[in-house]
């Protein structure tokens, strides 16, 4: 008989336990695909704003040609200033056209004349753009809102550092949970067939021998919660995915790269081949002489 | 296979199991190991199968050295040995068949010969119809006839039987005797364990007598008895005759 036949004889023998063990690999590693596509959205977010002018002043409606002229004027007088641009009604229009361009209903109901004007304005020198946001905070007359894209990143960074966190605390819970159901599982099999494992010793089978078994039982549990877990996970995103990008517009939350899902799989199989294993590894060593 | 034992002690604690036996057992030798409950036979048995380590002396299996400092790896000696218990050793949940796999796997026999050889022995212990069956679906003998098969299948050149006979009926036992006298007539050496002076007494063989953990004798029996071709011992013709009254 083959150490895979025989693995499969085990698994077969405890029908519950080895679904145990598998149900909490598949949360898991469902958590871990989550996590790993979250992660990478969230950083598509950042890099968006990022890239972004990083201070962005609204100006109020019909303010006229000089005024705006002045306001630009005021602007180019900063020192440091790597760009100022100039985004009219109509320029504002055309960019909420671009960006929503696939929901009618949306594009229906706004006009130039309800957007605001404004000036993006990016710098070499962060501080800068503290000085513009302060000063012209308080220019009620001519300033309608500033969003200062500093505060949005701080935002978005601690809500990924957040998730991060979250993400790393949960995986290791979970982590931990999966090793020791796997560990427990593991040594109860070894318990349960005591009697045969000192038999083939005692036909000449080495612990290496009778050791197999139980490893690859506990590669076949990483194995099978990384597929079912990533499998579960992926399908969830892939139906939702329409609706999660739309709401992280003009950012592509959920990428569509195939290689970074093959990366994240990639790296999720040597997870649950190294957890499986390990668990496993740590049950054989303490109940098989070597 | 040769074994030899030098001097050889072993204590559990303050309890002496052996006290420096010295026996020597030659290629293709048939061997009665006997003596009360506790003398040191399965002793003797662990030692040889590498069970255990001498507290003192050496012994000798083949071209294995054991002593109470160094041993080869258990496996290296036990892929050599088939071994035959009192109560069969069978694994409940394999068939006949594959417990007899499972001897050969653990030897890496070559797999595609495996079937052949299965068949073999099968046929040898007039065992072959049961081949797919478990364990508990068999009787003592043929659990026992089992057990023989698995010994046999690694080709061993030494087969250490653990009171072999000691849950067989009389009938049983003269079938598995006279299957051990044929396998030893083949040149494999076999040393045996037992308490059933009626088979001893009925074969020409050489037999060590143990008792409180030293040999007492070392000897041949006087008169040998051939293993009866009716397959029944004095015993079971006194029984019968019982019967018949």
């Amino acid at each position: 008989m083959s150490t895979a036949s025989t693995t499969w004889h085990h698994i077969r023998r405890s029908p519950f336990q080895s679904l145990g063990a598998i149900i909490m690999m598949t949360i898991s590693f469902f958590v871990f695909t989550a996590f790993f596509v979250i992660t990478n959205g969230m950083s598509q977010v950042l890099s968006y704003f990022e890239n972004k002018p990083e201070i962005t002043i609204f100006l109020k409606d019909g303010l006229d040609k000089d005024t705006v002229e002045n306001v630009q004027k005021e602007l180019a007088a900063y020192p440091n200033i790597k760009e100022i641009k100039f985004i009219s009604k109509d320029k504002a229009l055309a960019i909420y056209r671009e960006q929503n361009k696939d929901n009618p209903l949306l594009l229906e109901m706004v006009s130039a004349s309800i957007l605001p004007a404004s000036f993006e304005v990016s710098a070499y020198e962060p501080k800068v753009l503290q000085d513009i946001a302060n000063n012209f905070g308080n220019r009620k007359d001519v300033v309608d809102e500033i969003v200062y894209q500093k505060d949005v990143i701080d935002s978005l960074l601690n809500w990924t550092s957040t998730i991060r966190k979250v993400g790393l605390v949960t995986l290791a819970v979970l982590g931990s949970v999966s090793f020791l159901f796997i560990f427990t599982v593991i040594t109860m099999k070894i318990t349960g067939r005591k009697d045969e494992i000192k038999i083939s010793r005692l036909l000449g089978a080495s612990g290496w021998y009778t050791s197999r078994p139980f490893l690859l039982e506990g590669v076949f549990y990483g194995l099978i919660g990384v597929i079912l877990g990533s499998s579960f996970c992926l399908a969830a995103f892939y139906f939702t995915r329409n609706s999660i990008n739309q709401f992280f517009n003009p950012v592509t939350f959920l990428t569509l790269n195939p290689i970074f899902y093959a990366k994240a799989i990639g790296i999720e199989l040597l997870s649950g081949i190294f957890l499986g294993l390990f668990a496993s590894w740590v049950g054989v060593s303490r109940l098989i002489k070597f | 296979m040769k074994i030899v034992f030098s001097a050889v002690s072993k204590h559990y604690g303050p309890i002496i199991a052996l006290k420096e036996i010295n026996f020597e057992i030659t290629e293709g030798e048939f061997v009665f190991l006997v003596g009360p409950s506790g003398a040191g036979k399965s002793t003797i048995l662990k030692l040889i199968l590498n069970q255990i380590r001498p507290s003192t002396g050496e012994i000798t299996v083949g071209e294995f050295n054991i002593n109470h400092k160094t041993r080869p790896r258990a496996e290296k000696i036990r892929k050599n040995i088939g071994v035959i218990f009192q109560d069969y050793q069978l694994i409940p949940d394999k068939t006949v068949e594959e417990n007899i796999s499972l001897a050969l796997d653990i030897i890496n026999y070559p797999s595609k010969e495996r079937p052949v050889r299965i068949e073999e022995v099968l046929t040898q212990v007039g065992l072959l119809q049961r081949r797919h069956l478990f364990p508990a679906q068999l009787s003592g003998g043929e659990l026992q006839r089992s057990a023989l098969a698995r010994a046999l299948s690694i080709k061993p050149k030494l087969i250490l039987a653990d009171e072999p006979t000691g849950n067989l009926d009389p009938e049983n036992s003269w079938n598995l005797i006279r299957l051990l006298k044929d396998i030893n007539n083949n040149g494999t050496t076999i040393l045996m364990t037992t308490h059933n002076y009626d088979i001893i007494n009925s074969l020409d063989k050489r037999i060590i007598t143990i008792e409180n953990g030293g040999i007492i004798k070392d000897d041949h029996p006087a008169k040998g008895e051939a293993v009866p071709d009716n397959v029944t011992s004095k015993v079971t013709k006194k029984k019968k005759k019982k019967v018949k009254k």
